[in-house]
């Protein structure tokens, strides 16, 4: 899937940055959510607020130290200026010998994790209903 | 100008399935925090206006005029970048961690009705695909496909200068500021268990277009401190106690009694004197309420139920204008516009300006608190209380900074001609609140008893329960020694708001004290 590749791109780029910046570790986190989220009140849609966004979450880990930044805006330039940005700050962290990354010490991982299919967590079809026969439903219940 | 719409319905497979990632920004560059910290509308004094805009007022109006095409009564863009710093001291442990983000929001308003979109993107396209997915999605017939929007800036001589900004202390000195911070709670007294001290800034910029033509450019920049300290005695007796502190300043705010290290010191002064502290009576007797912080006490047993949407759905503050709500002598005020202060700004998030809104005068109900959509459904105008947490949520009415006005009595008077009752210093003790009944239940901080007109021992345990209206209308005494507190605390009504509160000392006698010392009955 074209997206979920440019998703692990940008997760390798900002781990590949943190190592290039001197961390032990590195770890980056995207999420992409959609949701429709219809508001019944007095049995007539009160809001209706359809949402698609993604974000990325970073943590960088340099001798038993750990920072985390967040950012939504998941263009390269973006992803770097955060991980520079914690590579400044984590060296005043508090050090603990519990901090740890989780994962093969080069940062990538290979095939062979669980999908939404294998875990039977998701139905494709919910997306697929128009968000009016949505926002019907919702005033039934 | 707005382009013709016939046959560009978009499905929300499309709207959806239109990708974020990759997509460039207007805005952000390589330096993207610096950016965000040095913007033209965050530098001296917050320029607002045209300048430092953060979507091209073309771009901006176009939108406007896609999301009016299918019919909406009026609608509006939101547009926000927000980069957050937090600095958090737990367990002795510094740690610091950074947020960046921005978006759009799209609301179309249809019947009373709101269909809202938000996006990620700052591209031009995209963000007209999102207004015409929400112009359809509110479509019931009619239009003015084609509609030029034309975008007037507004402004406002409510100004909010953030000194210094965030980016100008370096992260050295922040984080000396806290490890100076830690030593100080932990040095306090060898009782203290665990102490966590927590600041966090933010600098957030919006953009408002609305389809009423309006423009609004306002940048704020919140800071707020938290302090919580847990002691525990020789006996094993476990105590907590917090103090907060927020503005919409710069660490320049926080001096005085408002200094990170007041916050600090007053979190362990109140922990350890819970230690040596008797347990609460219990029963309906006289509670004096201490000034400034206790008016979070009303603002969650009364202020929400004079929020537009829950007086429209039934609050018992509904049909109330013209009644009586509170004791004679009592107002209650809902005011946006306190320099500083963490419920202020210039223009809400709907483009309204902010105001001072009088509640309750004299124990009289006279407003309530409004956005556009609610206030019209009551047949009031907006009262600029149209908020929102982010450019992903909707507008909905919140409180600002609401306190009770001062009355004339001395402080110390009222507590004087208390025979027997407690005083409460804070309400710091969490609880809960039914915001449309206003029944509260909430614990006390700091606390005391009153005995023979004097404050003696401290107490433990305390809840205070009631109902809004009740406890307003058992109001016998108005203190003059009105305090504002500029709380870090956030009110929450599914989006988070910076609230603050106020109050002069008053006197209560509709509240019931729970706790685990004697029963008490109220004997003046």
């Amino acid at each position: 899937m074209k997206e979920k590749k440019e998703y692990m791109d940008l997760t390798a780029l900002a781990v590949d940055a943190a190592r290039k910046a001197g961390a032990d570790a590195a770890e980056a986190y995207i999420s992409d959510t959609e949701s429709v989220q219809v508001d019944v009140s007095g049995r007539q849609a009160e809001t209706v607020n359809a949402v698609r966004e993604a974000g990325i979450g970073v943590r960088v880990l340099k001798d038993q130290k750990l920072a985390f930044g967040s950012t939504n805006e998941l263009s390269k330039k973006a992803i770097q200026a955060i991980v520079q940005d914690l590579m400044k700050k984590v060296v005043f962290h508090t050090p603990d010998e519990f901090n740890v990354i989780a994962g093969k010490e080069a940062g990538t991982l290979e095939g062979g994790w669980a999908t939404h299919a294998d875990l039977v967590t998701y139905d494709p079809q919910i997306a697929e209903v128009p968000v009016q026969e949505k926002i019907k439903r919702a005033i039934q219940i | 100008m707005a382009g013709t719409q016939k046959g560009r319905a978009m499905s929300r497979r499309k709207f959806l399935g239109t990708g974020m990632a990759g997509i460039p920004s207007l805005a952000f560059s390589s330096a993207l925090i610096e950016i965000l910290l040095h913007s033209s509308g965050c530098k001296s004094g917050l320029k607002q206006g045209l300048e430092g805009l953060i979507i091209p007022e073309d771009v901006l109006a176009k939108a406007v005029a896609f999301l009016m095409a299918k019919g909406a009564d009026f609608g509006d863009v939101f547009a926000e970048r927000a980069a957050t710093d937090a600095v958090m001291s737990d367990d002795r442990k510094i740690n610091t961690s950074t947020t960046i983000e921005k978006g759009v929001g799209f609301r179309a308003v249809k019947d009373g009705k709101t269909f809202y979109a938000y996006t990620g993107s700052f591209e031009p396209e995209r963000l007209y695909e999102t207004a015409r997915y929400v112009a359809d999605a509110a479509s019931l017939g009619g239009g003015r496909e084609g509609a030029v929007i034309i975008l007037t800036v507004q402004r406002s001589s409510l100004t909010f200068p953030i000194t210094p900004l965030p980016s100008e202390v370096a992260v050295e000195k922040k984080i000396d500021l806290f490890k100076g911070l830690t030593n100080r709670a932990w040095s306090a007294d060898p009782r203290v268990v665990q102490a966590i001290q927590f600041m966090r800034e933010i600098i957030r910029q919006v953009n408002i277009a609305t389809s009423s033509g309006e423009l609004i450019n306002q940048t704020l920049g919140l800071t707020e401190i938290l302090a919580q300290t847990f002691v525990k005695d020789d006996q094993g007796s476990l105590q907590m106690a917090m103090d907060m502190r927020g503005a919409y300043a710069g660490r320049d705010f926080f001096t005085g009694e408002n200094s990170f290290e007041t916050v600090v010191d007053k979190s362990v002064e109140k922990a350890k004197r819970l230690l040596e502290a008797v347990d609460s009576p219990r029963g309906v007797f006289p509670v004096v309420l201490g000034p400034g912080m206790n008016g979070v006490l009303f603002h969650e047993s009364c202020g929400h139920g004079m929020e537009a949407d829950l007086a429209f759905k039934g609050s018992n503050f509904k049909d109330q204008i013209g009644k009586q709500t509170a004791a004679k002598g009592v107002t209650l005020i809902d005011d946006g516009t306190i320099p500083q202060f963490p419920g202020s700004f210039s223009f809400d998030d709907e483009g309204t300006p902010s105001e001072k809104t009088v509640l309750i005068e004299d124990g009289i109900q006279r407003n309530y608190l409004c956005d556009l959509v609610w206030g019209k459904k009551l047949g009031l105008k907006s009262t600029g209380n149209g908020r929102r947490q982010s450019f992903r949520y909707p507008p909905i009415p919140r409180m600002r900074n609401t306190y009770i006005e001062k009355g004339a009595i001395p402080p110390e008077e009222i507590i004087a001609s208390t025979k027997r009752g407690i005083y409460v210093g804070d309400v710091s003790g969490g609880g809960q609140v039914d915001v449309i009944t206003g029944n509260f239940m909430m614990g006390v901080g700091e606390g005391y008893l009153i005995e023979d007109g004097k404050m003696t021992r401290p107490i433990k345990g305390a809840t205070l329960s009631g109902m809004g209206i009740q406890a307003l209308k058992t109001i016998d005494m108005v203190g003059r020694d009105l305090k504002m507190f500029p709380s870090a605390g956030r009110c929450g009504k599914l989006q988070s708001a910076p609230v603050g509160f106020g109050m002069p000392t008053i006197r209560v006698r509709g509240i019931l004290v729970g706790g685990k010392g004697e029963a008490w009955e109220d004997k003046g």
